[in-house]
């Protein structure tokens, strides 16, 4: 399945292997085609890499790449505590337990994308994470400061942004109706106790 | 026998309240909306609404989630005849005749069997709880440490199998949700686990934060990348009651389905999702002519869809029995009840006897509903399914901010959603699949400390989980099922059962 933002559907027509994952330093230099990056191929023939290929499943080796990220930092986070022993057990054994079984379970995933041909990555697109994950954290930056009323129509505008299909008219009636009727449910109906506009109001 | 009768009228006396029938009312109508409305699922739904039932009434927040769940597989099959997409994970079957039905004019009759269809399976189910519920709740009491370590094993196991895609993944998704429970303060020692120094997570990681992060927020993610054509019905929607031969015809299929959905449904691990599998391929099997089924056939829509509202149901009996969650959404459902300060388990039918028994009858009171509700209000259902994307993913967003910010008035909670939300959209790149490690991270708190507790009782001595009888059979089934799922031939079928 080619899944296609149009930011990246620009990238790509310019140079033919710009997909974000090659910008992660594990695949700088190795040679990975399985990532998506031919054009007018037909469905099927995209959704699984070729035979020849180094990588055969690329989805499982950034499966395995990342479940060894994941593990490692728990590893070194859970380093500083005590084991303990099994009759008793201390707080360090269980995260240390399950930080190994999760960087052995990516290493068993990404030795597989080795050996067994399994399906392409599909693109990370940018625009949608970016958009709608910034519009979470512009959320949660202005709430106390800004408030409710501030951080609401902030958060719905730089979100509408992540849609292709956007009409600038529509999108700011919705805003603006929306914004009145968290107000109104979440204030004036359920009571929920955020501030609606300190530097305003005073609450 | 008396027993069920005054503890069915204590429940009914309970949830018929003016304030229960309205939030069972308001739970249902909402869970048909996001049943209904394509990429929102019950499990962001519910995670979007916890914050917002701290201020109810437990017993009326409860019977509302509960009302979201079964709403939504009612919506769920709503979409899957009229558009051809299923709103949920379980009406994917009947997307494969209901459809068709739709296609031949015949869409009214094709939701008025699926909605007598779950009637009738809530009925039944709601029944099988009541029944299976005190004696269950006995048997929970005499469970130790050990026996509630495996039985969560065991739970565990099952998430992995039933699961979709590669086994490794999913078991890599179990082993990630329990490392997630563990960060926060000990429970013993009190020193901070895996919190990287910040002070914001050693009360540990928020359940809502997470599943918002990993369901609502990657889910908006997910379908910005996936614009999604709609084939909405145009033909009429037909007359919604069956005539008298259709009734007859999907009588034993109701029946049967009811059967398998509720059977399943009370496997740990979400075996409910099996439900309607199972149903469809037995009606093929056992009907005069197979090639009927994918043209339309009833029997597909009937079956399938009684026993996906039985699994639905029969799921709570773990939960309310033993307190252990069998999936996702009855994860969340603890989430609910701690928020509250009750302590889903065993304790709870006798502590909470109007709580438990409210809840029980609150099902049959909401698939009742249901009943009414789904059938006039088909005309605004198919109305909303145009409401485009576009205009339905910031509100979703902005309704999530808020609801995790009004958790603990805390910012760095949003800040830590988004950042599941983005492992959420990594985990969907690389083919794994988010539920089970949800449920195990419900499960993990628990885990750890039964197996403590179970280790200190046995003086260190692993052993213990396999001499204790019951403790042993658990374990040796955890091990066959996952022994199972590793066979190659036993994957090919579990593959070939999902994408049928």
């Amino acid at each position: 399945m080619a899944i296609l933002h149009p930011v990246q559907g620009l990238f790509r027509r310019r140079r033919v292997a710009a997909t974000p994952m090659e910008s992660w330093p594990q695949f700088r230099g190795s040679r990975i085609s399985g990532i998506e990056r031919r054009h007018g191929e037909s469905e099927a023939k995209a959704a699984t890499a070729r035979g020849d290929d180094v990588i055969r499943a690329p989805k499982d080796a950034g499966a395995g790449l990342l479940l060894i990220e994941i593990g490692a930092i728990a590893a070194w986070q859970s380093a500083g505590l005590t084991a303990g022993t099994l009759r008793q057990i201390g707080p360090g054994m269980l995260p240390r337990f399950l930080a190994a079984a999760t960087v052995l379970l990516g290493l068993a995933l990404l030795l597989s994308a080795f050996r067994n041909t399994g399906e392409r990555l599909a693109a990370f697109s940018v625009r949608g994470p970016v958009l709608v994950l910034g519009a979470a954290v512009l959320f949660g930056f202005a709430v106390r400061p800004l408030g409710v009323a501030v951080a609401t129509p902030l958060t719905l505008i730089l979100s509408t942004l992540a849609s292709p299909e956007t009409r600038w008219r529509e999108a700011l009636i919705f805003c603006a109706a929306m914004t009145a009727f968290c107000l109104l449910l979440f204030k004036a109906l359920l009571g929920l106790p955020i501030p609606i506009a300190p530097w305003l109001i005073g609450y | 026998m008396g027993d069920l009768i005054t503890n069915l009228s204590l429940g009914f006396a309970t949830a018929l309240s003016l304030q229960n029938v309205a939030f069972c009312f308001f739970g249902c109508l909402l869970g048909t909306l996001v049943g209904v409305l394509p990429g929102v699922g019950p499990i962001a739904t519910i995670a979007m609404l916890l914050p917002f039932t701290f201020h109810l009434d437990p017993t009326a927040a409860l019977i509302m989630l509960a009302g979201i769940y079964y709403g939504a597989q009612y919506g769920g099959s709503t979409t899957a005849i009229l558009v051809n997409i299923p709103g949920e994970a379980t009406s994917v079957v009947t997307v494969l005749d209901g459809h068709q039905m739709a296609r031949q004019g015949r869409a009214g009759v094709a939701l008025g069997v699926a909605a007598l269809a779950s009637f009738f399976a809530g009925t039944v189910s709601t029944l099988v709880i009541a029944a299976l519920g005190i004696p269950l709740t006995r048997l929970a009491m005499l469970f130790g440490p050990a026996e509630y370590f495996s039985l969560m094993f065991l739970g565990l196991a099952f998430a992995v199998v039933l699961a979709h895609g590669s086994v490794l993944k999913a078991i890599a998704m179990v082993v990630l949700g329990v490392l997630l429970s563990t960060v926060g303060t000990d429970l013993e020692t009190g020193e901070e686990r895996l919190t990287f120094g910040v002070a914001d997570l050693s009360s540990g990681i928020d359940f809502p934060v997470l599943a918002m992060g990993l369901f609502g927020f990657a889910e908006i993610l997910r379908n910005l990348d996936t614009p999604q054509s709609r084939d909405v019905v145009h033909r009429a929607i037909g007359r919604l009651l069956p005539s008298w031969r259709e009734l007859k015809q999907s009588a034993l299929p109701i029946l049967r389905g009811t059967g398998l959905g509720a059977i399943l449904g009370i496997l740990p691990g979400n075996g409910a999702v099996l439900g309607p599998f199972a149903s469809y391929s037995l009606e093929k099997k056992i009907a005069a002519d197979p090639s009927r089924f994918g043209r339309g056939a009833i029997e597909g829509v009937a079956g399938p869809e009684a026993a996906n509202n039985a699994g639905a149901q029969t799921a709570f009996i773990p939960l309310l029995t033993l307190g252990i969650p069998p999936n996702a959404v009855m994860a969340l459902m603890v989430g609910a009840m701690t928020i509250h300060g009750i302590i889903p388990g065993p304790l709870v039918m006798t502590k909470r006897p109007d709580l438990f028994w409210g809840m029980i009858a609150s099902m049959w009171i909401g698939n009742l509903m249901l009943l009414i509700i789904n059938l006039p209000l088909i005309g605004i259902w198919v109305r909303l399914l145009k409401v485009p994307y576009r205009l339905m993913f910031p509100g979703i967003l902005i309704f999530c901010c808020i609801g995790i910010y009004s958790i603990n008035n805390s910012p760095t909670d949003v800040l830590l959603a988004a950042a599941f939300g983005f492992l959420g959209y990594c985990l969907h790149k690389f083919g794994f699949e988010p539920a089970p490690l949800l449920l195990a991270f419900v499960l993990g708190k628990l885990l750890e400390e039964k197996l403590r507790q179970a280790l200190i009782l046995a003086r260190g001595d692993f052993m213990t989980f396999i001499e204790r009888p019951v403790s042993g059979v658990l374990i040796v089934l955890a091990v066959i099922v996952l022994a199972l799922a590793i066979l190659p031939a036993v994957r090919r079928g579990r593959q070939q059962a999902f994408h049928d």
